[in-house]
């Protein structure tokens, strides 16, 4: 059981099995990264409709879905996975100092996640399964593609249970005592909700692999409901993931100052209530099939949406409130004062504030299209993408890159090959992506339809606005590069020992830790709360000047 | 500090005034956009995600929507008249379809193959409904505006999706 070394961070006990397992799982993430963003230049591209680039590109209606769907697949499944199972290694190993129980295992669900991956993206690449990520039946895949992605599923189910495992074995041959950290809490409720996503994938697609087998016919809106317990819950996996890196990073970030004024119990009674609250979000997919009735579209879809809005909403209060303390308690009082103090160069801080920002306006979004009624306006147009790249790519992969900046140190004793790349990056990504959720939304107000490659402007003048697209994905494929250049060199070329985390905290003097109030970030998420609820009612408005549909 | 693990006592605070506040609001407005939505067949009925649906044989609906296009594709298609919809690769069974402004029309939408997407564009408009293989969606719908209206495909159908298109031209 020696088997490790000291970090220099809190006296972290890090197993060298530990060590290898997320640094595997780390490669693997920024291999996906790599292809889901090389699939992103000929989206954006495709999608931009700016007719010499599509050219120059060789982009048509063949290879534009295989495009995208080799985006989808390797952005919202691959990438966020591999991260995310990063995460939870590290978050009960590292964290609870306890080595991974049954690492052997833990290898062979990496190599099953692997076979997986490279079984689906041989289908794409040959052409066998331009189905988009959505594979919605009648339309096909080759078998491959099925077995592939049941098979990484199962990996990536075998390594959440393991994550449970080690926080068991922990606990009980008393690694760590006390209840778990917050970060860990968050990491476990990400983890509950993701075996339920395992499990529902795995019957998706072995009711898809029965059906091309001919053993079963198929129930197109079975699938439809069973395909979005793992395409959606999957995304408050990684919102819940999310919030738990972003706790990290505050508290990093600020030299622990921030970790005074989190109030954990608040926290991880909100993270509770996500889990509580995350099954009835499939209905939002089905809001407008034929088929299932008005009551489960409404429980499932939109109330039980709308309730899960409630966890998020104490979290960026949470959040926001935890930093406004932490710079008022060195010395601002006034109600807006503090945020002229942000340390916007400190990267964790950055991160955490653009991926609020972004998951902000996401989250805004969110409300006209998840309700029964507006919906008919924004289903299936670019407001629905641009409001999941606000989520996806502007908080959570934001949120999982600047983590990796700071876990990456913590692991290896190494330090970052540049924190001022690391910096940049976090501004080009940010405000990448924050564009590019803005125009799509925009577009999406005009009804210009998702998952379409055509040439938008032929029909209404409105969408001839897609070329601005280039412009957030450019930004944010930039950052991508830069992201995945600082973290590889960091990996295999990083230097030793020295000041693990130079330039990237930012100490705060706590002068007046008794008077400490949140009543800056009580306003500012009051302010967004009614932006909220404008957004809301206004698109009920804009129902009623359409022509009369029921 | 969240990272470390520790006993109860460190961090199960009192919520402060300020976080019990926040609870209140968050509640609130969770309840607030339910309440609307909930009481909205109350407000305005006529702006709703329809309910009727029916299960349906694509060979005789191929033959009804094939027998309404043959009679009134570019004809206006006179009120109490019930509009059959075939959504197929890659095309509708229609492609223009003459409706008379203010007048309350039945639709029957349904594909004979795989999913499509059902998105009426033009004069302002958005509207989005799924097409569903063997599900027939029954739906009134009462143009106010004359115009030009589009309809696109706007759920991934294969190769030739982009290319789906239909026009509903609404006269005065």
């Amino acid at each position: 059981m020696s088997d490790y070394e000291v970090s220099s961070f809190g006296g972290l006990k890090i197993y060298r099995t530990t060590k290898h397992l997320i640094i595997a799982n780390l490669i693997l993430a920024l291999i996906s990264i790599s292809i889901g963003g090389i699939a992103a230049i000929f989206v954006a591209s495709g999608r931009s409709a700016v007719p010499s680039l599509i050219n120059f590109l060789g982009i048509n209606n063949i290879n534009y879905y295989q495009w995208l769907t080799f985006h989808g697949m390797n952005m919202l499944i691959f990438w966020i996975l591999w991260a995310e199972i990063a995460i939870l290694y590290f978050a009960s190993s590292v964290l609870l100092n306890y080595p991974i129980y049954g690492y052997r295992i833990a290898w062979f669900a990496f190599a099953a996640m692997l076979y997986g991956q490279i079984t689906v993206e041989y289908s794409i690449l040959t052409g066998n399964a331009d189905v988009l990520f959505t594979a919605y039946p009648p339309l096909a895949a080759n078998d491959l593609f099925y077995i592939g992605y049941a098979i990484f599923v199962f990996g990536a189910g075998i390594a959440v249970v393991l994550f449970f495992l080690t926080i068991y074995y922990a606990k009980i041959n008393e690694a760590y005592k006390g209840s778990l950290p917050l970060v860990t809490w968050g990491a476990a409720i990400a983890g509950i909700i993701a075996l339920t996503v395992v499990f529902q994938g795995a019957l998706t697609l072995i009711y898809t692999l029965a059906w091309r087998l001919g053993l079963t016919s198929m129930n197109v809106m079975a699938y439809r409901w069973f395909f979005w317990g793992l395409g959606h819950d999957a995304q408050y996996v990684n919102v819940v993931a999310t919030i738990a890196v972003l706790y990290a990073l505050l508290a990093i970030g600020t030299g622990l100052t921030a970790a005074k004024f989190i109030n954990e119990r608040y926290a991880k009674v909100a993270f509770a209530l996500a889990a509580l609250f995350v099954i009835p979000g499939i209905g939002h997919h089905i809001l407008v099939d034929p088929g299932f009735s008005t009551v489960l579209k409404q429980a499932s879809g939109s109330v039980g949406s709308h309730f899960l809005s409630v966890p998020t909403l104490l979290h960026a209060f949470a959040l926001t409130g935890a930093l406004e303390a932490t710079i008022r308690a060195s010395g601002h009082t006034s109600l807006f004062g503090w945020l002229r103090r942000i340390p916007w160069t400190n990267p964790a801080i950055a991160a955490t504030l653009f991926a609020l920002i972004s998951m902000g306006i996401g989250g805004i979004t969110a409300q006209p299209q998840t309700t029964l009624q507006p919906n008919l306006n924004y289903h299936n147009t670019l407001w629905v993408p641009g409001h999941f790249h606000l989520m996806v790519a502007g908080g959570t992969t934001l949120a999982f890159m600047a983590f990796i900046y700071y876990a990456l140190p913590i692991l290896t004793s190494r330090r970052l090959y540049s924190t001022k790349l690391a910096k940049l990056q976090i501004f080009l990504f940010g405000i990448g992506i924050i564009i590019l959720g803005l125009v799509m939304t925009i577009l999406g107000i005009n009804g210009d339809p998702r998952r379409d490659f055509i040439n938008p402007s032929d029909l209404l003048p409105a969408w001839s606005l897609t070329p601005l697209i280039l412009l957030g994905a450019g930004l944010a494929i930039a950052g991508g590069v830069l992201f995945i250049l600082n973290v590889a060199v960091t990996i295999f070329t990083g230097k030793k020992g020295g000041n693990l985390f130079d330039g990237m905290i930012t100490s705060f003097e706590v002068k007046n830790e008794a008077s400490i109030s949140k009543r800056g970030a009580l306003a500012i998420c009051i302010i967004v709360v009614a932006i909220l609820l404008t957004v809301y009612f206004l698109s009920y408005w804009r129902l009623e000047t359409m022509p009369e549909l029921y | 500090m969240p990272l470390i693990p520790k006993p109860v006592e460190e961090w199960y605070k009192e919520f402060s005034k300020q976080e019990k506040i926040w609870i209140a609001i968050a509640l609130a407005v969770a309840i607030i956009l339910a309440a609307t939505t909930l009481s909205w067949p109350l407000i305005d009925p006529k702006h709703e995600v329809p309910s009727s649906a029916r299960e349906f044989n694509p060979t005789a609906y191929k033959e009804i929507a094939n027998n309404f296009s043959s009679i009134y594709n570019g004809k206006l298609v006179p009120p109490n008249t019930d509009i059959y919809i075939a959504a197929q690769q890659y095309f509708w069974s229609i492609s223009t379809l003459v409706l008379k402004k203010g007048v309350d029309y039945r639709f029957h939408l349904g594909s004979l193959d795989v999913i499509h997407g059902f998105t009426i564009v033009g004069n302002g408009t958005v509207y989005s409904i799924m097409v569903m293989p063997g599900m027939e969606y029954v739906f009134t719908m009462n143009f106010k505006n004359a115009g030009t209206y589009y309809v696109i495909c706007s759920e991934y159908c294969g190769y030739g999706h982009g290319s789906m298109r239909m026009v509903i031209e609404v006269v005065a």
